[in-house]
Parts: structure tokens; sequence; C-alpha cells
């Protein structure tokens, strides 16, 4: 029963459905016959019942912060453990994980799903792997500092689908905010510039409301990485379903909803001193000289996000990038190369000092 | 204006004492180096003088010092042109001169050029001599500030003899060139090498979630309140030359720039 659930097959021949991201179907590999995510999972109803519970919540209801997995659905996913970053990554029975998708380890070992919520939502992957790829070789292009070898020396088939764990959380802010702000006024008198500066206190009290502010909640994934990579279309998600799990691998969140919100409520509180500023109208410079935000949850969700993730070493160093699964959107820090970077500074410091001294040796002095 | 130079024409006795006999190509009353405010020792006017005199007669073209107590209730620069004037001051037909007059009480001076003078001293040319002569004159070593002057004229003067007077997009390569274009050279390395960096990380912490903004701030008090105002007056150009190059000369057929010392 569990492994009909979950290792979905294809209606027409029994054959592994794969998830396709581009048409967003479930594609049979032996018959290529394709069908709705939704169709199988008709099919599969009685069983996957909390695909249902997720349908209704679409329909509106307020999520509980993630459900349980069904024992059809346990019984059908795979659980690896790396044993070089502790990631725990979870995949349908279809799919093999060769290496992990954070540090490159070869060496992961099979484990049991123990704990582990079920997601309330999941974003499917737009992306092809393809696509991702050539993306990360984009990545590569115009960047002058970038070792010649590198790119030529890491692996880029090594890149792996993730769906990341996130905590999607709904909020509102409420505070004050005061701002030190100038006005200036310049005009000549007889021989003398005189400039006259006005200075102002502005004092702003407002809030604003949230929707969805994702915090990724595995420690394994940077959040440098998981915040750059953003924005996702939320407009987008889906009421999760192990049927978008073939072809790829989960990671289990690890960081609880109420320790990844002090991330949200910073961004909600970034976001309102910010919008409040922009109320400081008509003067020359703004600057902020006290906030009081507070920030009240909602409401929260545990969801799924696609991302491609490719680690790879080079120089005896791990570099990892990250592409946004549905937006192609990437990330990831470069090496630099420091012959190229002390040739540039020598070249453009030439450049300056030449053009500084024909302006100034011409016009100045 | 006639009572002040009537004043001016006694205090400068002292000054005809030391005159060197009036050129014949010249109808001036006053010696070139004129020290009304007995700043200069005999021997430094003299030899002062003697110098202006050289320079004058090589490049047919007056090189003139005035110093006086104060310019009474004349600005500066009608002051210069009501001495150049009243003493006859200029070379030849054209009254070709370049005058720098100091007055001692408010400390300004007015470098002031006529006939010739004003192509062989353009506005740029007379900034720029006056920023080499200025730090003599800042501290009060007229001696070493005037002879700076008579020196610089007469390399002013050869040039615009030349054809190529000192002026606007003339390459000047100068020690403060070469400083200032050494710094702006690292800051500009600074920069193209901070920006090519950047583009190398490009995983960062968001610290706003503008994204995901659901409806418009609700903002429910507005308050702005005056706190003070402060006046800054700076003084434009310290002279009052400039431009985007020539000489430019006023209906009397003087040029001038102007300042504090």
């Amino acid at each position: 029963m569990a492994e009909s659930i979950t290792n979905y097959q294809c209606p027409a021949c029994t054959g592994p459905l794969r998830f396709d991201p581009v048409t967003g179907k479930l594609v049979c590999e032996y018959c290529s016959s394709s069908y709705d995510t939704s169709e199988i999972e008709a099919l599969y109803a009685q069983a996957d019942e909390h695909a249902a519970q997720a349908a209704q919540a679409a329909a509106g209801e307020t999520q509980p912060e993630g459900s349980h997995w069904s024992e059809a659905e346990a019984a059908g996913l795979k659980v690896y453990n790396c044993p070089s970053c502790g990631a725990e990554l979870i995949c349908d029975q279809t799919t093999a994980a060769t290496s992990c998708p954070y540090c490159g380890n070869p060496s992961i070992v099979p484990g049991e799903l123990s704990g582990a919520l079920r997601p309330d939502w999941v974003i499917p992957f737009k992306l092809t792997k393809e696509k991702a790829i050539a993306a990360l070789k984009e990545h590569y292009r115009k960047k002058p500092l970038l070792p010649k070898l590198f790119s030529s020396q890491n692996h880029l088939e090594e890149i792996k689908g993730v769906y990341a764990p996130f905590w999607l959380y709904d909020g509102e802010t409420e505070g004050s905010a005061t701002f030190h702000a100038t006005k200036v006024r310049s005009w000549n008198q007889g021989a003398y510039r005189v400039t006259e500066t006005s200075h102002f206190q502005c004092e702003r009290r407002g809030g604003l409301s949230f929707r969805r502010i994702p915090v990724d909640s595995s420690t394994k994934m940077p959040d440098e990485h998981m915040d750059a990579i953003e924005p996702y279309d939320f407009g987008e998600l889906q009421p999760f379903s192990t049927a978008f799990l073939p072809g790829y691998m989960a990671d289990k969140y690890d960081v609880d909803a109420a320790t990844a919100e002090e991330r949200a409520r910073k961004r909600a509180e970034g976001s309102t001193v910010g919008a409040l500023e922009a109320t400081v109208k008509g003067y020359a410079t703004v600057s902020k000289e006290s906030a009081d935000i507070s920030y009240r949850r909602t409401g929260s969700q545990y969801a799924l996000l696609p991302v491609w993730l490719l680690s790879t070493k080079w120089n005896e160093k791990n570099y990892l990038f990250a592409v946004n699964g549905q937006t192609g959107k990437l990330v990831g820090d470069l090496p630099i190369d420091k012959g190229r970077l002390a040739a540039w500074f020598c070249g453009s410091f030439l450049v300056g000092a030449v053009i500084a001294a024909l302006v100034l040796g011409t016009i100045v002095f | 204006m006639k009572k002040r130079l009537a004043s001016l024409a006694l205090l400068l006795i002292l000054c005809l004492l030391l005159a060197l006999p009036v050129m014949a190509d010249s109808a001036r009353e006053l010696p070139l180096v004129c020290d009304a405010s007995g700043i200069l020792t005999e021997e430094q006017a003299e030899e002062l003088n003697a110098k202006a005199e050289a320079y004058s007669r090589q490049y047919s073209c007056d090189i003139i010092v005035v110093v006086v107590d104060d310019t009474d209730f004349y600005d500066v620069e009608t002051f210069t042109e009501g001495v150049y004037n009243k003493y006859n001051f200029g070379w030849g037909s054209d009254r070709s001169g370049v005058i720098l007059l100091l007055s001692m009480e408010e400390r300004d001076y007015d470098l002031a050029a006529y006939g010739f003078g004003n192509t062989a001293f353009t506005d740029f040319g007379k900034d720029q001599l006056m920023k080499d002569v200025k730090p003599y004159l800042r501290k009060n070593d007229w001696y070493g500030g005037f002879s700076k002057y008579l020196d610089l004229c007469a390399d002013y003067l050869r040039r615009a003899r030349d054809g190529k007077p000192v002026d606007r997009g003339l390459f000047r390569l100068s020690a403060p060139v070469v400083i200032w274009s050494l710094v702006a050279g690292a800051i500009f390395a600074l920069i193209v090498t901070a920006v090519l960096k950047a583009r190398m990380k490009s995983a960062v912490l968001q610290t706003r979630a503008d994204d995901y903004l659901s409806g418009d701030l609700r903002l429910e008090y507005a308050d702005d309140r005056f706190l003070r105002k402060d006046v800054v007056r700076v003084r434009r150009n310290e002279g009052s030359g400039g431009g985007r190059g020539g000489t430019s000369i006023r209906s009397s057929g003087f040029s001038h720039h102007s300042g504090k010392f």
C-alpha cells in the first residue's frame, strides 16, 4: 500500500513516474504518458489523507505549523544522513542519493524517518537541471577576478535538486521611529556663499502587515544563500504532496518555528522602519535616530521550496551555489584570483592617476 | 579718491628717495616697488626695485608692487586702478603693466593688469601666480613674496611673448598635482577593486521583507518639528578671477584678481 502511494506508478504501464519541472506534470519514464499531480493524487486519494488536508488549507483554512507524515507516506520515503555535515535528506523510493548536496560528501548513509513534520506547502520545481547549469555558467561570465581554472576544474554535474525547508511567517508590525532631517538652502551674498541648513526632528508611527516571510529552517543551508535567492512567487504554492518529490531530495528542517522567527522579525522591523522613513519627504537628508518596532506573528506554515544546489571544491575549499528552482536566480560566492586582483589594482591606479594628473594639472593647479 | 591719493603721494616721499631714475620710455612718477607702509628695509626695497626695473625693461611691461596701510573708503580694485593711472605706470604707448597692491590693514590684495599685461596675466594665470605668492605673504615674508612675484611675472611675460601665456588648458605638473594624482589613483583603484570583489559575492542576508508586504503602511502619526538653523558663510573663490580661460577685461582696460592674504 505504501509503495503504491509514494512510488507513483503509471496507470497505463505501471512504470515509475517522475515530476517534470517544465510541464509541472508527472511523466512515465517508460511509456512517456504524463499526468497532472492532482490526477494521480486522486487515484491515490484514499491513502493520501494529508494531501486532502492540505487541499483544504488551500481553500483558506489556517494551517498548523506542519502536520505529521502518514504511515503510508513515511513508508514510501527514504532518509539519508551525511556523516560529514549532518544533513538529513528525504527522498522517495525511486530517487537515489549518491552524495550530499551541501558538502559534496559521497558517503551518505541511509537512515530512518523520525520526528519530522510533514510540510504544509510546496512550490514545485520549474527550472530544469540544464537551465540551472546554464545559470551557473552564466554566473562565471564577466567576472574578471575569477581564477581561470575555476570554471573548468569544478564539477557541474554534481548539481542536485533539493526542496529546502522554510517557515513562512505571517505577521504584523507596529511602532514608531524618529528621524533627523535637514533642508539646505544656498545663495550668494556679496563675496560670500551662504549656506543655510535647517534641522528637523520627524516622528512617525505606523505599522505593516506581512504575508509569508520565508526563513529557511535548515542549519545546513547557509542563510545568506537562501535569503539571496529570494523572492519566491508564493502564488504558485501548492498543498504538499509527495507527488512532487520524485527526482529530488527534501531537506528536513532542524530549526523550529520559534527559533527561526527571529530572522523574520528583524526583516519585518527593517521594512517597517524603511516604510516610515519613506514618508519623511521634502528633505535633503534623512537619517534614523531611533526606532521602537514591535512584531506580532499571526501565523506560520511549513513549506518546501525548490533549490538547485551545487557544492564544489576548488583549492581545498568548498563553494556552494544555490539556484532558485522557481525563478532561476543564482547566488554563490566565487573565489578571487589574487594575481588578477593585484593587476586590476595596479591598472586602475595608473589610469586613475594619469586622468587625475591631466585634470588637476590642466585645470586646478 | 583725490584726497586719498594726495595723502598716498605724501607717504610715498620715502619711496621716491629710494627710486631709481625714471626710465625714458616710461612716464611713471613712482618707483616700481613702492612700500608706503614700511614693511621692507631700504636695502630690500632697492634690491627689489632694481630687479623689477630689469624685468620691466626686458619684457617692455611694468612690473609694479605697491604697499599701503589701507584703501580708505575705496575697494581695493578701484584703488589699484587709481594708483596705476595717477602715477602714470605702464610701459610704452599701451601702458603695459601688472601691479600687485597690498592693503595692510585689511590684508587685502589686488593683482591688476593693463595693456599687454592683460595678455600675459590671464584670469587663470593671475590665480596661479597668487597661489604661489600668497604663502609668503601669509607668513609676512614680504621680501620673499615680492621677489617670487617679480620672478613669476618675468616668467609669465616670457611665456606670453612666446605666444603661450599661462592659461587654463595648459598642463602644469607640479608637486601638488603629483601628490593628489597619486591619491586619486589609489582611491580609484580601491573603488574599482571593491566593485569587482563585490561582484564575486552574491550571497548576502536580507534585512527587509518588502517582497512579502500585505497592504500599505498604516501611518497613524506624523510630526515634523523644526529644531534649529545653521548658517555658514564661505568667501567665494579667494580671488575674483577665474572662468573658462582668457582674461576678463573691464571697460577701464584693467583686469583684476583680488582677495585676502
